[in-house]
């Protein structure tokens, strides 16, 4: 990878961290969902990247928004089950005649469904392991659906809202 | 040997997977215990840099809801630690509501200082029970006296008048002056009639004497910055820092004095049997 390209990735990792923390933590619109963003960081990796690579880095961004949201690691093990899916989705809906080498798994080079599908379906696993461990101790299965699926269409859309306004067609 | 660097390098996204994961989760259960969590927390270097530095900034959004909750707070506590306060003889004050004095909030919405007499607007009238001659202050200090009162304002004449004095004392004596204005300075005021023998000096505060009946006792007024002895009589002429900063006044406390009248009618009834 070009130095170039991991100074970007460094500075977009960086400010969705902060983004989230000081600015998406607390658009809850009074409902005490939270639409974690900073999971833009490892959905919108290169296709090609090596996948040992995007487990390290979902390590690392889920222990910062760990450390700052005091949540005892559980965004790390989200953010893990998340990267660890990922290649499994990706191959999932890829198109017909195949990905395009080093394109980002975006609006522009996959059709709106399969873009949707995509963050939809990474988002289900990461939001599903978040809310189990997080209400670990109380088993309550109808609350850990219904939180994971409402807390997923949540963050869904605003990832996609971010995306089609941060990231340009190349 | 070879097998097992064969089966980690087919293996090595899942294994890797697994140990990262495993590490996540012995951290989750070792910290799950909020006592314990000393290592992930917010309360870390790090993370409590970025969010001091960003409360800095974004404690302001919300000043003013949290001026006007604090403003709440602080009336509620002033009127219940009048009932204390004066316990020795509020009964023989009013027996009927158990209190002197009512505090009541108001906002400024017009004031000025570059006149020889200065009228403060605030948000409060007669639909909120304000009526005329009740004391106006701010957490600092006096601010001055509801003059004037329609439906939903009331104007304030300002302690920057030239018309009339404030009663005034030192703190901690007994020795009363009035207070009153020579429309030079708008953080100065004037203290008259301490006498010269007083044991007096820079930085001494000054509070109300609450003899008018309008200002309740002890409310500060301000700090001495200079005296001097006067040659014609015997008192001080004694400048006075404002405590309250009246150019810069946005909120304020009303006072209601229930006895003003009594007191006023009592005085008033003296003189004309001393006639």
């Amino acid at each position: 990878m070009e130095v170039r390209l991991i100074i970007r990735y460094v500075i977009y990792f960086v400010s969705l961290v902060l983004l989230q923390v000081l600015l998406f933590n607390y658009v809850s619109l009074g409902t005490g969902l939270v639409p974690y963003i900073y999971v833009i960081a490892i959905l919108l990796l290169p296709i090609d990247i090596q996948k040992w690579i995007v487990l390290i880095l979902s390590f690392v961004i889920g222990l910062t928004v760990d450390i700052f949201n005091d949540t005892v690691a559980l965004h790390t093990s989200a953010t893990l089950v998340l990267a660890f899916m990922r290649p499994f989705v990706i191959r999932l809906l890829s198109p017909e005649d195949g990905y395009v080498i080093g394109t980002l798994p975006s609006n522009f080079t996959l059709k709106f469904w399969r873009f949707f599908a995509y963050i939809t379906i990474l988002l289900f696993f990461h939001q599903l392991v978040y809310f189990s461990l997080d209400i670990f101790l109380f088993p309550k299965i109808e609350v850990i659906i219904l939180k994971t699926f409402v807390n997923t269409i949540f963050t869904s859309v605003f990832v996609v809202f971010l995306h089609l306004l941060f990231y340009k067609n190349k | 040997m070879q097998n097992l660097i064969e089966f980690i390098k087919k293996y090595h996204f899942f294994l890797l997977f697994i140990m990262l994961e495993l590490i996540s989760f012995s951290l989750t259960v070792n910290n799950r215990n909020r006592e314990r969590a000393f290592f992930i927390n917010s309360s870390n270097f790090f993370s409590s840099f970025v969010y001091n530095n960003f409360y800095k900034i974004s404690g302001y959004f919300n000043l003013k809801q949290e001026n006007e909750r604090l403003i709440k707070e602080n009336i509620s506590l002033k009127n219940s630690i009048l009932k204390f306060s004066d316990s020795d003889n509020f009964f023989v004050k009013d027996q009927q509501s158990g209190k002197q004095y009512l505090y009541m909030y108001a906002e400024v919405v017009n004031n000025s200082v570059s006149n020889q007499i200065n009228y403060i607007t605030v948000n409060k009238g007669k639909k909120d029970g304000i009526v005329k001659d009740m004391a106006v202050v701010n957490s600092d200090g006096v601010v001055g006296i509801v003059t004037n009162v329609s439906r939903n304002y009331c104007v304030v004449l300002s302690v920057l008048n030239t018309l009339n004095s404030i009663g005034a004392k030192l703190k901690n004596t007994e020795y009363f002056g009035a207070v009153s204005w020579d429309a030079k300075d708008y953080r100065q005021v004037v203290l008259n009639g301490i006498p010269n023998h007083t044991d007096i000096k820079k930085g001494d505060t000054i509070l109300t004497s609450g003899f008018s009946a309008i200002f309740p006792n002890n409310v500060m007024i301000g700090t001495v910055d200079t005296l001097w002895k006067n040659s014609q009589n015997n008192f001080y002429t004694i400048k006075v820092n404002l405590a309250a900063d009246i150019k810069s006044l946005s909120n304020v406390y009303l006072i209601k004095n229930f006895n003003q009248k009594e007191q006023w009618e009592l005085e008033e009834q003296t003189k004309e049997l001393l006639e």
